[in-house]
């Protein structure tokens, strides 16, 4: 039968079958979990060989995982940082996600900052913030550009930070103030600063004047926004 | 051969196949693309990505025909994983008819166990099928037996090439492990390769003859043909 367990303060959580897991402050996984609802509120470390399977993940707080992690809804509102790799139906996440293994899932959604030095596959992304990728996949992709203009008051200019990706790779791409060495893409729509290396398009690509195209490859119409 | 004869371009992939990035990618989520089949060379606009040509053909038509009768979880569960996970006792080694009583049982005695990987029953296999055909003497089998056994033991790749070598009338068995299709072995001229096998070829051709007394999983045409 599947239990409940609960930390109040900092405690540690053993390998097992749980029903719900709940942290409220410090937390440490040792084992592998499965678990119906695993809740943290403060912090939670994951340990190696600790793999986290279950289905919905809550985090108030902060976590970093050294294993694997599979859920079917993954909420973090904080920061959360994984050494591992992660399958999720679904990835909501505010603030700060570092990730340093693949993450599949079926849709992301970012507000904040998204860092990954590997594959980011999903169907759906949506980055509102800035991100560093290095391989983006996926059907729909959308990097929605936040305070990406700022003033710079000893050069009287302004600055755009951008989100920087090596490689995307989609069905449709809509990006705004995004720097990127390559893009391969069906439908590309372009705004705000992005500066692309090299696209491979066999759609409709679509930029506005402030965006610097290097090469572009395939049969795509190409249209200049005003 | 050519590489353009045996790997095909994403870009042509999805040319050819009419699928999406969004497709691609969301079958090689669901394992139905197997991630080593994505193998990336450098190209002159950084880094292009080239798949075995046949197999990802083949792969992509039976999942394009079979995506409506099977969800792709169950898809990836049918379509071949690359080694079957069980193990044969000894009961079930009576049943392929090409094993060998004493081979058998030498590999019983030198391993010091009665249930075998698959791997192991396909090295079974092969040795009492060289033997049949005169490759080897029986004598001089049943002495190369301890060496190969040992070896094949710690075999897990599906993907391996299995030699007979023929040194001073003196023989050994040579496994290579994921060779390249671009690579080639060269030997000292006094080593004579009398005859090799594809284990993975050999693969599936015992799954299909035993399909129904071991219940294997397999590749696409029979997948279709059900």
């Amino acid at each position: 039968m599947k239990t409940d367990t609960k930390i109040s303060g900092s405690g540690k959580i053993g390998q097992g079958e749980y029903n719900l897991i709940k942290i409220s402050g410090s937390g440490a996984i040792e084992g592998p979990v499965t678990f119906e609802t695993f809740k943290v509120s403060g912090s939670c470390k994951v340990c190696p060989n600790a793999a986290l399977e279950g289905n919905e993940m809550h985090i108030s707080g902060s976590i970093h995982s050294q294993s694997e992690i599979k859920v079917n809804t993954l909420h973090v509102s904080g920061s959360l940082h994984s050494e591992n790799d992660m399958k999720v139906r679904s990835l909501k996440a505010s603030g700060s996600c570092h990730l340093q293994g693949k993450i599949y899932a079926d849709e992301i959604y970012v507000s904040g900052s998204l860092k990954s030095s590997e594959e980011v596959n999903a169907d759906i992304v949506e980055i509102r913030g800035m991100a560093t990728l290095n391989d983006l996949f996926g059907e729909q992709i959308t990097f929605i550009p936040e305070n990406c203009n700022s003033f710079n008051f000893f050069r009287f200019a302004k600055h755009r930070k951008l989100s920087n990706v090596k490689n995307i790779e989609c069905t449709t791409l809509e990006a705004g103030c995004l720097q990127c060495d390559t893009i391969s893409a069906k439908n590309i729509l372009l705004t705000d600063g992005c500066v692309v290396n090299h696209i491979q398009c066999d759609g409709t690509l679509s930029y506005d004047s402030t965006c610097q195209i290097g090469t572009v490859e395939g049969n795509c119409a190409q249209k200049l926004l005003s | 051969m050519d590489i353009s004869q045996k790997e095909l371009s994403k870009k042509d992939l999805l040319k050819t196949t009419g699928i999406s990035y969004g497709q691609l990618y969301r079958w090689k989520r669901e394992g139905l693309i197997p991630e080593e089949w994505f193998v990336k060379r450098p190209s002159p606009t950084g880094q292009e990505t080239f798949f075995p040509k046949e197999q990802i053909l083949k792969r992509v038509q039976a999942i394009q025909t079979l995506k409506d009768r099977y969800s792709l979880e169950e898809l990836a569960k049918l379509l071949s994983p690359e080694i079957t996970n069980r193990v044969f006792t000894e009961e079930e080694l009576e049943c392929f008819t090409e094993i060998d009583i004493r081979v058998a049982a030498d590999f019983m005695d030198v391993l010091n166990k009665d249930t075998f990987t698959f791997i192991e029953v396909l090295v079974m296999i092969t040795l009492c099928r060289w033997k049949e055909q005169n490759l080897i003497q029986e004598q001089e089998l049943y002495d190369l037996i301890p060496n190969v056994a040992t070896t094949a033991a710690n075999i897990t790749e599906i993907k391996t090439f299995f030699l007979l070598l023929a040194i001073n009338e003196a023989y050994y068995g040579l496994f290579l492990l994921n060779p390249s299709p671009e690579g080639s072995l060269l030997l000292d001229e006094r080593i004579k390769v009398v005859c090799q096998i594809s284990l993975q070829e050999l693969c599936h051709e015992i799954k299909l003859k035993y399909k129904d007394t071991f219940s294997f999983t397999f590749d696409e045409e029979t997948v279709k043909n059900s």
